[in-house]
């Protein structure tokens, strides 16, 4: 049942022309971000093809550059992918079709976003190009270029979890979004303050989505950021469970 | 079979729906009509598990709706007053859909989906996109989805609401043929409708029951008597011959005329008592001494 209703959720952002903006949007983003770094990573090397036998590394020159504009361009485009995922459902009628039906709000909750993910992975798919472009003409470290993929899967999942839940709270998709976007923003704000010894910073360091993400950018995938990014990922799958359940009782 | 017992649902301090019971048997069209606001929705709501009863019980089927929900919403199925549609799918992918979402096992799924569309005379649209449809097609396609499963409860909240007077028609006849497999409750705020599809009618206002029966029973208590005018030329011998007359209610007198109430039955006995006190008479007008609408309006209102 969950495959099912995340198929149905595919279908319905595939068929949905906001998707294709977002997914325009990501893409000329990640396009001209990519370009940008190469050029300027060749231009730091001064040699052309090559780079990789240079002084400046390729994961610092270019990895991690574009690991971070492509975090922050997630962090702006996923809440327009999930806000209409419950929103909807209650502003267009259509909920009561789920809640009369043999299936539990946990697997609708669930199949929602398998769904998004589903759209993310056909995303990363087509920006796959600036990966295997690098792996055509130089020779970049396939570690940490792994651990970046998985770091931006796993900020995608939470991100999605997080739409999904602000989208069960209301039926506006404009409200659900923009309360997805305040997380987003809190998050970033909150890595801005990492550095230093008070509390915030230290509230920073474990507290914003950015910081656990960041580790991933060299490469280095710990058990403990990836576990903190599935438990918020659960948690708001939770609260968007719960919220939708106790629409019953309301 | 749906069976609510105490049924009641508080918004903080609203009552929308206040200590409800009645019973929709099998292979009966029951109505529950109510002017708007009278807690219709809210009850058929709280039947399909949408909404959680504040008190009370609904059973369908003979599962109960909050202990065991999910074999109590697979025996049932539900049109809103809004069908829930999806405007981007295609009418045969979304009856299919809701094939799968009622479980509907995968091999008997074609035929279940086949079945509906052919029931809910879909056939000619069941390629469309469910976004291009009229009105009236758009609520068949939710008609569809309530039945594909062909769950022993349908559960209708306003089915011809919105629809031109011959889609209603049509609606109206596919409703009617519905009862022969399932147990049919339906709400409704039209009295003709009520009267036109219901064998039961469960009448609703301000969330708590006025009456409830068979229709036709309801009919006979609501429009128990009938008034007829009579034109006589002696009005006082009339009036005397009338008085001893089973059946006859008040008698009175206006110029020419005379005003009789009279249960329908009465009428032979009233002309044979007339020409029995050999009064001529002429027979003007009859009718029913209230419409069944303002008896309806005067049960409500008190």
């Amino acid at each position: 049942m969950v495959l099912h209703l995340a198929r149905r959720e595919l279908l319905a952002t595939l068929r949905s022309p906001l998707s294709w903006v977002v997914a325009g949007t990501w893409l000329a983003l990640h396009g001209v971000m990519f370009l940008v770094l190469v050029n300027a990573y060749l231009r730091m090397t001064s040699a052309g093809p090559g780079w990789e036998t240079d002084g400046v590394p390729i994961l610092h020159g270019l990895l991690d550059p574009l690991y971070s504009a492509q975090s922050l361009f997630l962090l702006l485009l996923m809440p327009l992918l999930t806000m209409r995922s419950l929103a909807a459902e209650q502003s267009e009628g259509t909920l009561p079709l789920l809640l009369s039906s043999p299936v539990g709000t946990l697997e609708v909750v669930l199949g929602k976003w398998l769904g998004v993910m589903g759209f993310v992975g056909l995303l990363f798919l087509l920006a796959g190009y600036a990966p295997a472009a690098l792996l055509v003409l130089g020779d970049p470290p396939p570690g940490p270029m792994l651990g970046e993929a998985a770091g931006l899967f796993l900020l995608a999942g939470t991100l999605a979890a997080v739409g999904i839940a602000t989208s069960s709270l209301t039926a506006s998709q404009l409200v659900a979004a923009v309360l997805a976007w305040t997380f987003s923003l809190g998050s970033w704000l909150l890595a801005a303050l990492e550095t230093g010894d008070g509390l915030m910073a230290a509230v920073a360091r474990h507290a914003s989505l950015l910081v656990h993400v960041r580790s991933f950018g060299g490469g280095l995938v710990r058990s403990t950021d990836v576990v903190w990014l599935l438990a918020v990922t659960g948690l708001f799958l939770c609260v968007a469970w719960q919220r939708t359940e106790s629409g019953r009782w309301r | 079979m749906i069976r609510v017992e105490g049924l009641s649902r508080r918004y903080g301090e609203l009552i929308a729906v206040d200590d409800l019971s009645f019973v929709a048997e099998p292979g009966r069209v029951t109505g529950l009509l109510g002017p708007n606001g009278a807690g219709k929705s809210t009850t058929l709501r709280m039947i399909c598990g949408c909404l959680g009863p504040s008190d009370g019980r609904v059973e369908v089927a003979g599962h109960d709706v909050v202990r065991d929900p999910r074999t109590a919403r697979a025996s049932l199925g539900y049109l809103p007053e809004s069908p829930p549609l999806y405007l981007d799918m295609r009418v045969r992918d979304y009856v299919d859909h809701a094939a799968r979402l009622r479980r509907v096992p995968r091999r008997e799924r074609a035929d279940a989906v086949r079945f509906a569309i052919e029931r809910s005379g879909l056939s000619e649209v069941a390629h469309r996109l469910v976004g291009h449809l009229s009105k009236g097609y758009r609520q068949r396609v939710g008609l569809a989805q309530a039945l594909v499963h062909r769950p022993p409860v349908l559960v209708l909240d306003e089915p011809t609401h919105g629809l031109d007077p011959r889609q209603m028609a049509s609606m109206r006849e596919l409703l009617v043929s519905l009862k022969e497999e399932h147990t049919v409750l339906l709400s409704t705020h039209l009295l003709a409708e009520a009267t036109a599809l219901c064998d039961e009618l469960v009448i609703l206002a301000g969330g708590r029951l006025v009456a409830a029966g068979p229709e036709q029973e309801l009919r006979r208590q609501l429009l128990g008597s009938s008034r007829v005018r009579i034109r006589v030329r002696e009005l006082a011998g009339a009036a005397t011959a009338l008085a001893s007359v089973d059946g006859v209610g008040a008698v009175e007198e206006s110029g020419e005329l005379l005003f009789v109430s009279l249960v329908a039955e009465a009428g032979p006995e009233v002309l044979a008592a007339l020409n029995a006190a050999a009064v001529p008479f002429g027979l003007l007008e009859s009718g029913a001494a209230d419409t069944l609408e303002t008896l309806f309006l005067k049960a409500v209102a008190s």
